[in-house]
Order: C-alpha cells, then sequence, then structure tokens
C-alpha cells in the first residue's frame, strides 16, 4: 500500500501549483482592486472569492483524478488489483485533501501573517479577517466529492451529468452564516452541523460512484441505486429548481411601494390632517392612491386646502439598531477633519473605535483607541462599547462600511497622537459621548438608552442649533444641542418633547420603521410608525409647540390605506415563484408566518402551488413508467413529485436508466431486456436458433469429466 | 473450492438495442489454456470485461474462481492476472516503479520471474514507460501480469502489435508460466498460429454467440474442406453445414462441418466429377468461421 499511497501523492501533487497560483491570483486581485497600495479589507469580499477559487480547485481536483480512469482500460488497471477500491477512495481522498489545503490554505495564512506583521498600528486589518475564508474553503471540499461523482457517472455530459455538482453547492452556505458572528452563533453551529452531513452524505455517494463505476453508456440493468446518491441527486434537484425559480421571479419583480406623508395646518398653526400619498407598482401596474384624514378636530373642510408641509425623506431612521456586527472586520464609522487639518478616519471593531490618521504622503497611523471609559493607544485594556459607536452626523446613522485606508509600508512611528487632533461627539447604544482626543478623555453627555437616532440640522436653522431625536426603545426623545458633533466642543440640552405612540405597533419581529421630521421655527414634530414588512399598522404623532406648551395629537392611519391590501403580486412572479419546491415553499412560509406581522404573501401562491403540485406528481407518474418501474415504486415517485415540485420527474429520470424493450416472440408484447422471464406473460428467454455449424465438444462437464481434465493437465 | 476456473451461465449484453453478446455458456475447468477467437466486433472483449467484472451483464451470470464476477474482491483479485488489451500501464512511471506498486498489490509477488521476463522483452528498469515501444509495453504489461503468479490468467489480445520476435517471446513466456502446472489461461487473440501453438481448446465467436468450443483436435476432426468446379452462383449454394464458401477463379471452395450423405449428394451435383475433399487445418477452419461472419454482413460495433 505504500507503494500506492507515493503514487498518490505524485500523482496529486503536481497540481498543487495551479491551486496555488489561482488563491494567489485572487488575493492579489483583491488587494489591488481595493487600494493603490494593494490592501483588501472586508472578510466577505475574501469569503466569496475563496468559495469561488476553492470551489473551482476542488472540481479541478476531482475530475482530474477520476474522470482519467473512469472508463475502458484505464478502470481495468485500476481495478484489477489485490487492492480494495475502497482503500484506494481513501487514499486519494486524503491525499487529495493535504493538496487541496496546501493550495488554498497556505496563501490564506500567508495573508493573515502579512496582516498580523501589519497590525492595527498601520491600518484597521486584523488576520482573523482570513478566518470566513478558511471556513469556506473547508466545506467547498464538498465539490471534490461532487466532481467524483460527475466522473462516474454513466450519463451524457448534456444530460444530468453535472448534476451532482449542484449538491455540492448546497454544503459551502453552511459557511455564510459566520460572516455574522456573533450574532448567528447558533444559526452558525446548526449550520456546520448541516454542512457537515451534506460532506458526509457527498463522500459516500461518491465512493459509492467510484467503487459501482460507470458501465457503460445506455446501461441496460435497473440498478439497485445506493441512499447516498439519491439523496445527492435529491439534494441537486431541489438546488436547481429554487435558483431558477428565484431567477425568474426576480427578473419579474419589479413591484415596489413608495409613501409620502404630508401634515396640513390650519390658519391658526394647528396640525390638522394628514395627507398621505402611496405609490405603488405591482401586478397591476403603477397605481397612484391618495388620503386626507384629520389628526384633530377643526372647524374647516378635509378637502379645503390646507397649508400642507410635506415631511423630509431622509431624516427617518430605522429600528432596532440593526447594523450586523461584524465580527471580522474593522468598519469605516466616519471621518472629519482633525484640527491640523489632517483627515481622521474612524473605525470600529468589537466595540472599540480605533482612530487614525492620514498624514500628507496618504500613510496612514492608529493615534487612539476609544473604548466606553478611556481613550487610550492600542494595547491598553479597554471596556468596549455594546455594539460599534456611530459618529454624531447629519443624516443617516448607517454609513457603510466600505472604503478603506492605504496602509504604511514604513514602520510605523510612535502612536502619540499629535496635537491639534481634535474631538467627536459619539452615539453608543447606552448613551451620547463627547470624545476629546487632545484630552485623551470620553464623557457621557446623554445616558440613555439609544435604539436608534437621528441628528440633523434644522431646514432654516442655524449650525449651532442642531436637534438630536433618540429613540429608546419605548419613545423617541427630542433634544436641543450646541455645537459641533464633529471637531468642535458639543452640548446636548433640554429635551425638547417625547413621541411614544408611533412605536408602538405590536409587531412580531419588531422591526419597522419611524419616519420622523421636526421643523423649528415652525417647532413641531411629526412621527409615523409602520411595520416594515408591509405597512399595515401605521400610527401617526404631531407634537407642537403652542404657546410654549406642547401639546400632542395622535392617531391610527386607516388600514384601508395600508400597502399590504395594494401590494399584489404580479402573475409571472406567482408562477416562477410556485415552482419552487412545495416542501421548501410549504416550510419557508410556515416559518415567515410565525415570525411575521401578517399572513405572507405565499398564499397568494397557493392557487400555483396546488397545481405545480397536481403537475409534479403526473410527470413524476410518466418518467418512472418511462423507466419500467415497479407499481410501487411508481406510486412512490407520484407521491414524491407533491413534495419536491416540478423537478420529480428530471430526479426519476437521472437516476434510473433508460429501459430497453424487445418483443416477446410468445405474447409479442415488449419485455425489458435485463428480465429473466417477460412481464406479460411470463416466459422465459427462447435459446438461440443453432446455425447449423456448430462444434461442441462437451456441452455439459460433469465432475467426473472435470476431474480427470484436471489430472491430465497437471500431469502434463 | 470450485473446480472451474470460469463458468458463463446465460451471459447477455446489450448496447442499446443491440444484443452484443447473446446467451453465452461455458466452463473452462482449473489447468485449461483456452483461446477465444473471433472477428473484430465479436464479443470477444465484451465477454472478458464482464468476466473480470468491469462490465455488468445485462442478463445471465458469470464467475471467475468460483467467485461472481461482479462481486470480485482485492483477495480474488490477487489470484487473477489480467492483461488488457492495448496493455494500459501509468505511462509517467519508470519499469521499476511499476513493478514496486504491483508488488505492493500482489502478496505473493515473484520479482525475479519479473526481472527475467523484462530481459527476455530486452527491457531496462530504469526507463520511463512513455519513452518504451509498443511492444516492450507490452513486455512489461505482461511481466506485471505473470509476477503475480495467478492462478487464473486472462489475456485479452495480449500480442496486439507485437513483432514476431517478441511475440515468440510472448509465447514462451506463457508456456514457461503454464509449467507448474494447475493454472488457468484465458487468451483472446487473433494470431490464430499462437493459440494454435499455446491453447489446447478453442471457442470461437461470431455475431455475439459462441459456435465452436472443442478442443483443437476435435474442431479440426469435424471440418472438411471440398472444392469443385461449381456452375451454380455461390449464394445459391444450400449444403448442410456449410460454414463459409469462397471462389478462387473457377474453383469453388467450401468448408463443412460434419458431413453427411445429404451433404455429399450436393457436393457431387454441384461439381460432378471435380469435386475433392481433404481435411481441414485449424487455420483454415478458424478463418472459415471467421470470414462467414463477414460475408454475412453481420458485424455488430463494440
Amino acid at each position: 500500500m505504500n507503494a500506492w499511497v507515493r503514487k498518490e501523492i505524485k500523482d496529486s501533487i503536481r497540481w498543487l501549483p495551479i491551486g496555488m497560483v489561482l488563491m494567489v491570483a485572487l488575493i492579489w486581485y483583491l488587494l489591488a482592486s481595493q487600494s493603490p497600495n494593494f490592501f483588501a479589507w472586508r472578510a466577505e469580499s475574501l469569503f466569496t472569492l475563496a468559495w469561488f477559487v476553492s470551489a473551482i480547485f476542488a472540481t479541478f481536483l476531482g475530475l482530474a483524478n477520476y474522470l482519467p480512469e473512469t472508463w475502458g482500460s484505464a478502470r481495468g488497471f485500476l481495478v484489477q488489483r489485490g487492492l480494495s477500491l475502497h482503500r484506494i477512495f481513501v487514499i486519494r481522498a486524503v491525499v487529495n485533501l493535504a493538496v487541496y489545503l496546501i493550495a488554498m490554505l497556505v496563501p490564506l495564512g500567508a495573508l493573515a501573517v502579512f496582516r498580523f506583521v501589519i497590525g492595527t498600528t498601520t491600518a484597521p486589518v486584523s488576520p482573523i479577517q482570513v478566518v470566513p475564508s478558511v471556513v469556506v474553503v473547508l466545506f467547498s471540499f464538498s465539490f471534490y466529492f461532487g466532481a467524483i461523482a460527475v466522473a462516474c457517472r454513466p450519463c451524457r455530459w448534456y444530460g444530468s451529468r453535472l448534476f451532482p455538482l449542484l449538491a455540492s453547492l448546497a454544503v459551502p452556505l453552511a459557511a455564510v452564516p459566520i460572516l455574522s458572528l456573533p450574532k448567528m452563533l447558533i444559526v452558525c453551529v446548526f449550520a456546520f452541523s448541516l454542512g457537515i452531513i451534506g460532506m458526509l452524505l457527498l463522500a459516500a455517494s461518491s465512493r459509492v460512484a467510484f467503487l459501482r463505476g460507470p458501465s457503460q453508456p445506455a446501461p441496460s440493468r435497473t440498478r439497485n441505486i445506493s441512499l447516498y446518491e439519491k439523496c445527492m441527486m435529491l439534494a441537486a434537484v431541489l438546488v436547481a429548481t429554487v435558483l431558477v425559480a428565484v431567477f425568474f421571479a426576480s427578473i419579474f419583480n419589479n413591484s415596489y411601494s413608495r409613501v409620502y406623508h404630508s401634515v396640513g395646518f390650519t390658519k391658526e398653526g394647528m396640525p390638522w390632517l394628514i395627507e398621505t400619498r402611496y405609490i405603488v407598482k405591482n401586478g397591476s401596474g403603477e397605481q397612484l392612491h391618495e388620503a386626507k384624514f384629520a389628526i384633530s378636530e377643526s372647524s374647516e373642510d378635509v378637502d379645503s386646502k390646507p397649508d400642507v408641509q410635506a415631511l423630509m425623506q431622509g431624516i427617518g431612521f430605522s429600528y432596532p439598531w440593526n447594523y450586523s456586527e461584524n465580527f471580522w472586520d474593522m468598519k469605516y464609522v466616519g471621518s472629519f477633519t482633525s484640527a491640523d487639518g489632517y483627515p481622521l478616519h474612524v473605525m470600529g471593531f468589537r466595540g472599540l473605535l480605533y482612530v487614525y490618521q492620514l498624514d500628507a504622503l496618504q500613510h496612514s497611523r492608529l493615534i487612539a483607541v476609544v473604548g466606553k471609559e478611556l481613550v487610550g493607544d492600542a494595547g491598553m485594556q479597554q471596556a468596549p462599547f455594546e455594539q460599534t459607536p456611530r459618529l454624531l452626523t447629519n443624516g443617516s446613522n448607517y454609513p457603510p462600511v466600505l472604503t478603506g485606508l492605504a496602509f504604511s509600508d514604513r514602520n510605523p512611528s510612535s502612536t502619540r497622537k499629535p496635537l491639534g487632533a481634535g474631538s467627536f461627539t459619539i452615539a453608543a447604544t447606552d448613551g451620547i459621548y463627547y470624545v476629546d482626543l487632545d484630552t485623551s478623555k470620553i464623557k457621557r453627555l446623554l445616558d440613555s438608552n439609544v435604539r436608534a437616532y437621528s441628528y440633523s440640522s434644522v431646514a432654516n436653522g442655524t449650525s449651532d442649533s442642531n436637534k438630536l431625536a433618540v429613540w429608546d426603545g419605548s419613545s423617541i426623545s427630542m433634544f436641543q444641542c450646541e455645537g459641533s458633533a464633529l471637531n468642535g466642543p458639543f452640548q446636548i440640552g433640554e429635551r425638547i418633547t417625547t413621541l411614544s405612540t408611533p412605536t408602538d405597533f405590536g409587531s412580531k419581529l419588531q422591526s419597522g420603521d419611524v419616519q420622523f421630521d421636526y421643523r423649528d421655527p415652525d417647532n413641531w414634530a411629526i412621527a409615523i410608525g409602520y411595520s416594515r414588512r408591509n405597512m399595515v399598522k401605521q400610527k401617526v404623532e404631531v407634537a407642537r409647540s403652542i404657546q410654549k406648551e406642547i401639546q400632542h395629537y395622535t392617531t391610527t392611519i386607516p388600514e384601508s390605506l395600508s400597502v399590504v391590501n395594494l401590494n399584489a403580486m404580479k402573475r409571472e412572479v406567482l408562477i416562477a415563484g410556485s415552482s419552487i419546491p412545495p416542501i421548501v415553499l410549504a416550510t419557508t412560509g410556515t416559518i415567515a408566518y410565525l415570525l411575521g406581522d401578517e399572513i405572507p404573501e405565499l398564499f397568494s401562491y397557493l392557487r400555483f402551488l396546488v397545481a405545480q403540485a397536481l403537475l409534479s406528481g403526473i410527470m413524476a407518474t410518466l418518467a418512472a413508467r418511462w423507466r419500467g418501474l415497479s407499481a410501487r415504486q411508481v406510486a412512490s415517485w407520484c407521491a414524491g413529485g407533491f413534495l419536491i415540485g416540478l423537478g420529480t420527474w428530471f430526479l426519476v429520470l437521472s437516476i434510473y436508466p433508460r429501459a430497453v424493450y424487445t418483443k416477446c416472440p410468445a405474447c409479442n408484447r415488449n419485455r425489458r431486456i435485463e428480465g429473466e422471464k417477460c412481464e406479460s406473460c411470463g416466459a422465459d428467454w427462447e435459446p438461440l436458433t443453432p446455425l447449423g455449424i456448430e462444434v461442441f465438444e462437451q456441452k455439459n462437464l460433469d465432475a467426473e469429466a472435470i476431474e480427470d481434465r484436471i489430472v491430465l493437465s497437471q500431469s502434463t | 473450492m470450485s473446480k472451474l476456473a470460469i463458468e458463463a451461465k446465460g451471459l447477455t449484453r446489450y448496447f442499446g438495442t443491440k444484443p452484443v453478446v447473446q446467451q453465452v455458456n461455458f466452463a473452462i475447468p482449473v489447468g485449461s489454456v483456452v483461446g477465444l477467437l473471433g472477428l473484430n466486433g465479436a464479443g470477444k472483449s465484451t465477454i472478458i470485461k464482464m468476466l473480470m467484472g468491469l462490465l455488468e451483464p445485462t442478463r445471465g451470470s458469470c464467475s471467475l474462481l468460483g467467485v461472481e464476477s461482479m462481486s470480485l474482491g482485492p483477495d480474488e483479485r490477487s489470484r487473477i492476472g489480467y492483461t488488457i488489451e492495448g496493455h494500459f500501464l501509468y505511462s509517467g512511471m519508470t519499469v521499476r516503479a511499476a513493478e514496486a506498486l504491483q508488488a505492493d498489490c500482489f502478496p505473493k509477488w515473484d520479482s525475479l520471474l519479473y526481472q527475467a521476463t523484462l530481459q527476455r522483452f530486452g527491457i531496462s528498469p530504469n526507463e520511463r514507460i512513455r519513452h518504451l515501444s509498443r511492444g516492450q509495453r507490452a513486455g512489461i504489461s505482461i511481466a506485471l501480469t505473470l509476477s503475480s503468479q495467478p492462478e487464473l490468467l486472462i489475456l485479452d489480445d495480449p500480442s496486439l502489435g507485437l513483432d514476431p520476435v517478441s511475440r515468440r517471446a510472448l509465447n514462451e513466456t506463457i508456456l514457461s508460466f503454464m509449467e507448474p502446472g494447475g493454472r488457468t489461461v484465458l487468451i483472446s487473440s487473433h494470431m490464430l498460429d499462437d493459440i494454435e501453438r499455446v491453447t489446447d481448446r478453442v471457442m470461437i465467436m461470431t455475431e455475439g454467440r459462441i459456435v465452436v468450443d472443442s478442443s483443437l483436435s476435435h474442431f479440426v476432426s469435424r471440418l472438411s474442406i471440398w472444392t469443385c468446379e461449381c456452375s451454380e452462383p455461390l449464394d445459391r449454394v444450400q449444403i448442410p453445414g456449410l460454414v463459409s464458401r469462397r471462389q478462387v477463379g473457377r474453383q469453388s471452395s467450401f468448408v463443412v462441418v460434419d458431413v453427411d450423405e445429404d451433404a455429399q449428394q450436393v457436393m457431387y451435383r454441384l461439381g460432378g466429377n471435380t469435386v475433392r475433399q481433404e481435411e481441414s487445418t485449424f487455420d483454415e477452419g478458424v478463418m472459415a468461421y471467421m470470414s462467414r461472419s463477414r460475408s454475412a454482413s453481420s458485424l455488430i460495433p463494440t
């Protein structure tokens, strides 16, 4: 067996440079595309491309090692030896796995070392950013087993031969939740378990395929298909069906809905009515719905034209604080100019803020690390914030995490920050903080649970008279602020008002949107809250200061105006979507119903779903009968068609070989060529008609004759 | 322990709707040397692949050394030697490495025999296989097969592409392999004189069926060659037991099996006093069966 191990190593190791070059090229591409100084940022980008490269290489390894020995002489030479095929399979898999891991992980390891050497001081990077890529590389070895199954399938290339690769695609999906750690920890564990089970199933299936070997094109005997192979093909069909359905549904699905609100005031300045405009595009085309409803009593006519002021669109904020804390990457939180004129970039990582200064030569260096209680250097023990804070800037509080910093190839100098570094204000989940880099101090300006916030200059206001709105989970509080949130002293003043109604609408998923606006010197605030899922429950509250008294007006928008009633699905989307396997649709629909706010649109699919199930059952039955299966098998596949959907007929055709028939001379009906007896009349195969030229010396060798022959041959 | 080295019962194989092997039955006892003959496409290699468990039969069954062919395990395979048609080898290896690989897989490996066989074919152990000639590759293939000391040897067209010297070396190797006794050999080949020299029993295939399964002497004894100047068109001649017919100038020649009185009457009616009878040779007999297949336009693609 040692010689065989050496042979496998020698055969496999010649592919190692290919894999390594692929992975190095990928990393080089990432570094070059992200920054002029060849620096890659996000673990997610590396994850995606690592998945792609490892899938390609694993598939290549499987095909290169198995395809040449699939047929004919090569197969015969492989099989005919005193070494079991099972052992050959295991040896080859272990050797190929080692080559695969070396090719894929060595470049990733080198990248991790490179990032470790650079460290957080020179640039906001960390060696752990390669960990998700390592995980997806491990799971992508499923493509190796898929490729073995492809190599050993007795099918045409234009048929179902490549289908096992679809089943392989499902396994690395188990690695995706790792990008959302720690939030998805339990999902991660569950997904990893499923991924490992999937990998083992694929390995078992490919092993069976290799051991059995293809039996030449057009096999004529109905073989016992192993359970592993059936599972693999089922997974492939499910993946294929879902992908095709989602693709076509996405093509057709261009529906959208937008809502605009305006508040109307009476001549006396009282908030009086709400104007709502819905623009919906769905299966029925584009529609506009307008409505007005009173928010307070007034003698004026609703249909008259009061002084209506539209709410600004961009000041809304969403809850909960839903930015998924990325465990692996530093996030670009924001930037501002320091007192000495150089840009300062703030990065978030595991609840700490890292402040980098960019000098005139585009070199970055770390100047401060901000924790919950102090401002210090890298390496100092810091109490982290619960989640990454945000710079208190105008507009949206969810800055994108995309752009990066160039890193310095010089040894970083002292991390002591230069004078005039500046100060800034941040919003954390437990309050608003003011950070002074010059004095290395952090101070909490507002002690409050901050689920979401909105900070803005007021229309017609001055830059030093800003408003801050904070949602603490049960109400929205408005504060007057003084100073500059970036690079200057900043103060949070008195609470102006509180709006509590719009946030209470009992969403199951606790998700929704609150559209909020504040006007000064008109001095009123309005908040409209609605469930994000379908905007069914909408509550409005308006607060206005009238003669220095805050008065509140609340109402609920009638459900007849709810967008869900207008959000019909296009027929094409329903048809495409309903081709998703019924079992998948039923499972996801049930989960959505249990977790969602309303019965999901999935019920719109119902009539199409029933039609699909019936059609699938019929097609599966026809396919099973075409393949000459027994009545019991036909019934099973018919039932399977109701669950698996339109792909079932393909599954049957790809699992079972084509039945070959010939005429039975006894009853003149079709009979299978591999059956010993006719299925219709039970007749045996007729003996061949003699040609009249046969020369058979001994037709039946009896025991004595055999003994004589052996003695004779041994004596000569 | 089975006294039959190879057994086939009702062995049938279709490719699509075309039967390539039809209801083949034979039994080869231990210690036999059997030749399997037939035209290209007769089904010889298909039978051998089914015997080796490389191809699943459509119907019927076959066994080697008492074990069902589709169930042959490494223990059984270590007792079987098989030379593949075309002499497939791992071409990137050296001759020495190829020996090491095979020796690892066969417990009864005889290194001396391997070296001796290489010498017979004039092959150096340090050569890389891809640099060798076809004849030398055949030599290595034979050496690798025989050095595992198999009880059963199956050779699928071993002399394909060999020069006469290499063919002689091959025949001598096979004969020396048979010397200890108790070993069984099945050779599929087109080289009639090699078969005649080495084997003691022959099977001839035509149109996917076995039409001859007999010792050489018995086979020859049942055939006779009749020549005459025949006036009738050959394709209208109907003789009981007619194997083949051909025309050379004015002479018509017929190979007939088990000539009886009816056949003789037909013959004399055709040729009158120009009729002559002679005994068939092995070569002529085999050629007669093979040419019968071709002239009947019944070639089956492999």
